[in-house]
């Protein structure tokens, strides 16, 4: 059985057959994209079935995310988003909180909203949006209810009375502990990690994670997209993870295939060295099923988050001069990733500071002058900070980019004011330096870090605009085709999937995201209000409810 | 806690194995990045694990991994009575700020942070364009300079990075080789613990407590016990047999009052129950091979 999807137009993504009205598939693969007239030779040896439902909307490839970590997110979703800024997700659409009066609102509505007695976690506290917080304001609101406030950088929480009862914390054995004024019930850094090893059993257990993945699942289909890369398998457990992904992202009712790139130096640490790492990265291939897949890609890190300032930076450094901190020592970099290099391995490095894109650089150049390589799949991950002088290094060795542009939507304003000036904070992602160079470039949402929704980065990718609405570094601003294909087929060559994904030809997997506007009629400016209507992933139809 | 810092080559193995072989009388646990350049005598490891070694001696290694949380758990659960634990730090880490995980985990205090010095290399290192400035770090931010691989330099070139170490750190420095374990385990009170050890708060004073019975336990009784120790008791280890199983022992592991391990063991039967607790209040705590 064919069937055929037609629509007011199909946008294809591939050049040199750009668009279309009707695209023909059987058994999830695309059999010819084009127009309905010229389908005649398929329909002559095989039935058919018109599918008119989108025949007034517009047609793309399914949207590809190449960098999220769905365990993370799991751990982060099933709590209440009260955040500074929007979040859009199917079942709600968080407002903006802002001013610790509104943030005190949404509190107690929460605490009205839910029966006594109940725990009650929430995720996206910040000062800068919210005002203080203490365990005594928490007692205030939510009396006897056991309450956690997670900070929006995720290194601070907040637990009130009755959760460090539940917890079985004892205020009294805590006083005057680094990093925990339990006073205020605030938890951070080492502190932060001592309490996670108390709240581990509530947002570790299975329940739990499997309603996370079930709203993973729902916020990844409502972006329109149909592949997604986990771009550090075994970040907490490789076990824990693989069979939360069997139970929840393997089933027939999950609209999207994972790339599976596993996490070197978790492998390493579990296996002995890196040498016993690579050999356990292979055996993970073994695993592959229809929608998890493991390949010859491996994920390294360099430096500290970008969210919390460690990122690490060239000269002149953080304006209150602190230093950001590497993730692993530079030789031990070198050394671990020419083993998998020598072994063929695409390396994907997250790099989000000019120091840190500047020893991947280095490393790759090492690298290419010792076992030269084509084509090789060195992908560097965030691309915070970095200079035009990088960019020009990294197309002559053969890199590629993965940026997250969320961090100069957020953070751009913020940065120049209290972190590394301006001049630095509104270059942060500099893309239109890659388009401009021609390296290959896509972009991501890092979620839990920023919303997955494809669609949305590709408005910031163009327009360069800030949460505060100013145009920052407009000189970075990318093309609208380029952003466009930077969420389809460059995204699927960054995982190694664009033979089976990315595009809208024959033979690929029919792969489609449903969109009720065009995105080269409404511009730039217009991506970040076009709706998904509706994803196909390998030929099943899975409509988007309201939003 | 002692902290030990320095980069990759600046002999923190090798300090490290040094205590392991002469320490007396002190139970250590040392925290390592990995397990393959620590050099422990086979006769003297009693049992080992993937992440852990213990040693006949009492003390006890264990792999950081790169979650040092994770490795301090285990660490309560695997060693109960500990005098003191090395940390040894990833090359590029900031050991005071490490020791700060000791600042913040109940039950620990931060003693020194201790930087080896590689001579032969240290003023290439600070000039290094990736990590310089974090050696230039680790240099200033600690207690003690531990100079090593002082046999690879002339008398006049050790002379000259002694010079050039005063100029950029005020740290007081000593060859590593000629530094005994004791100075290092002291509790010196570290610039960098930030709080005055004597009447620290945070550091509450803890109580042990032990049992021993030949007589098998119930299991539902042995378990209204256990429930009872969840609020005073920060760690537990020990064996027990049940009556119900006359001839099996138990391995019991607790960790901040909650059983972690409650497993068959191969100790023989006939040795009976013997149980160790570290607590608060303990002296309310029945001995339950006498119920």
């Amino acid at each position: 059985m064919i069937e055929i999807y037609t629509a007011r137009k199909i946008l294809t993504m591939n050049p040199s057959w750009p668009e279309g009205t009707a695209v023909a598939v059987r058994d999830g693969q695309i059999l010819e994209v084009g127009d309905l007239a010229d389908f005649g030779p398929w329909l002559a040896v095989d039935e058919h079935q018109l599918i008119d439902d989108f025949k007034d909307q517009v047609i793309m490839p399914g949207l590809i995310d190449p960098h999220l970590h769905p365990l993370m997110a799991a751990v982060l979703l099933p709590m209440q988003f009260i955040t500074g800024l929007e979040w859009r997700f199917p079942w709600e659409t968080v407002p903006a909180t802002e001013g610790p009066a509104a943030y005190r609102q949404a509190l107690e509505r929460a605490h009205d909203e839910r029966p006594a007695g109940e725990r009650f976690l929430t995720w996206g506290y910040h000062a800068h949006w919210h005002g203080d917080m203490s365990r005594q304001l928490l007692d205030e609101i939510f009396a006897d209810r056991p309450v956690v406030v997670w900070q929006r950088s995720f290194h601070e929480v907040y637990l009130n009375t009755a959760m460090l009862a539940e917890l079985g914390i004892d205020p009294e054995a805590l006083k005057g502990r680094h990093q925990i004024d339990i006073d205020r019930g605030h938890f951070y850094e080492n502190g932060l990690s001592y309490a996670i090893g108390k709240l581990n059993p509530i947002i570790m257990s299975e329940e739990w994670i499997d309603f996370g993945l079930k709203r993973l699942k729902q916020l990844v289909h409502f972006g329109g997209q149909t592949t997604v890369g986990d771009m550090a398998v075994g970040l907490f457990d490789v076990e824990l993870e693989w069979q939360a992904a069997l139970r929840n992202l393997e089933q027939p009712d999950s609209p999207f295939r994972v790339r599976c790139v596993p996490h070197a130096v978790r492998l390493a640490a579990m296996h002995g060295d890196h040498d016993q790492g690579l050999a356990a990265a292979r055996e993970l291939v073994e695993r592959n099923t229809d929608k998890l897949q493991f390949t010859n890609k491996i994920k390294f890190f360099t430096d500290g988050a970008f969210f919390s300032q460690l990122a690490l930076l060239q000269e002149p450094g953080y304006i209150d001069g602190h230093l950001g901190e590497w993730l692993m020592p530079p030789e031990a970099y070198e050394a671990a990733t020419r083993i998998y290099w020598q072994a063929g391995y695409e390396i994907h490095v997250h790099c989000t500071g000019d120091l840190g894109v500047e020893l991947a650089v280095d490393t790759l150049a090492k690298l290419q002058a010792e076992h030269p390589r084509f084509d090789h799949g060195y992908t560097i991950e965030h691309f915070g900070f970095s200079t035009p002088e990088q960019v020009t290094r990294i197309k002559a060795l053969g890199g590629q980019v993965s940026a997250n542009v969320y961090y100069l939507h957020e953070l751009s304003h913020a940065y120049g004011e209290a972190g590394v000036g301006v001049e630095r904070a509104h270059q942060a992602a500099r893309i239109g330096s890659c388009e401009r160079a021609g390296i290959r470039w896509t972009l991501h949402s890092d979620f839990p870090m920023a919303p997955a929704l494809s669609l949305h980065s590709a408005w910031v990718a163009c327009t360069r605009e800030n949460c505060e609405g100013e145009v920052v570094a407009g000189a970075e601003r990318v093309s609208l085709d380029a952003a466009l294909r930077a969420i389809t087929i460059d995204a699927a060559a960054v995982l190694g999937l664009e033979d089976v994904t990315g595009s809208i030809r024959a033979g690929k997997s029919a792969d489609f995201a449903v969109l009720d506007k065009d995105p080269y009629e409404v511009g730039a400016a217009g991506l970040k209000d076009i709706n998904v209507v509706a994803t196909v992933f390998a030929g099943d139809v899975f409509p988007v409810s309201a939003g | 806690m002692t902290v030990i810092a320095g980069y990759l080559g600046s002999g923190k193995t090798t300090l490290i194995n040094r205590l392991l072989a002469t320490q007396q009388g002190q139970r250590l646990a040392v925290l390592v990045n990995d397990f393959g350049e620590i050099n422990i005598d086979a006769e003297l490891i009693d049992s080992a694990s993937e992440r852990t070694i213990s040693l006949t001696n009492g003390c006890v290694c264990c792999v950081i991994g790169d979650d040092l949380g994770m490795a301090l758990k285990t660490l309560a659960a695997d060693a109960v009575q500990l005098d003191h634990v090395l940390l040894e730090a990833s090359g590029v880490a900031d050991g005071a700020r490490l020791g700060d995980i000791a600042r913040s985990w109940p039950g620990y205090c931060l003693a020194q942070v201790v930087t080896l010095v590689d001579v032969s290399r240290i003023r290439t290192l600070t000039n290094d364009k990736f990590i310089g400035r974090h050696i230039h770090r680790q240099l200033t931010e600690c207690d003690r300079l531990l100079l090593s691989r002082i046999d690879l330099v002339s008398d006049a070139a050790l002379a000259d990075c002694q010079q050039w170490l005063k100029s950029v750190s005020t740290v007081p420095m000593a060859p590593a080789d000629a530094t005994m374990p004791d100075e290092l385990l002291s509790i010196s009170g570290s610039p960098f613990s930030g709080e005055s050890l004597d009447d620290s708060p945070g550091h509450p004073v803890l109580e042990t407590v032990s049992f021993t019975g030949e007589k098998p336990l119930s299991r539902a009784e042995f378990e209204t016990w256990l429930a009872e120790l969840r609020d005073v008791v920060l760690r537990a280890k020990g064996f027990v047999v049940f009556a119900e199983a006359p001839d099996q022992s138990y391995l019991l592991q607790l960790v901040d009052g909650a059983v972690v391990e409650l497993t068959p063991h191969s100790r023989p039967a006939d040795l009976g129950g013997s149980l160790l607790l570290i607590g608060r209040d303990l002296s309310a705590i029945a001995d339950p091979f006498r119920r």
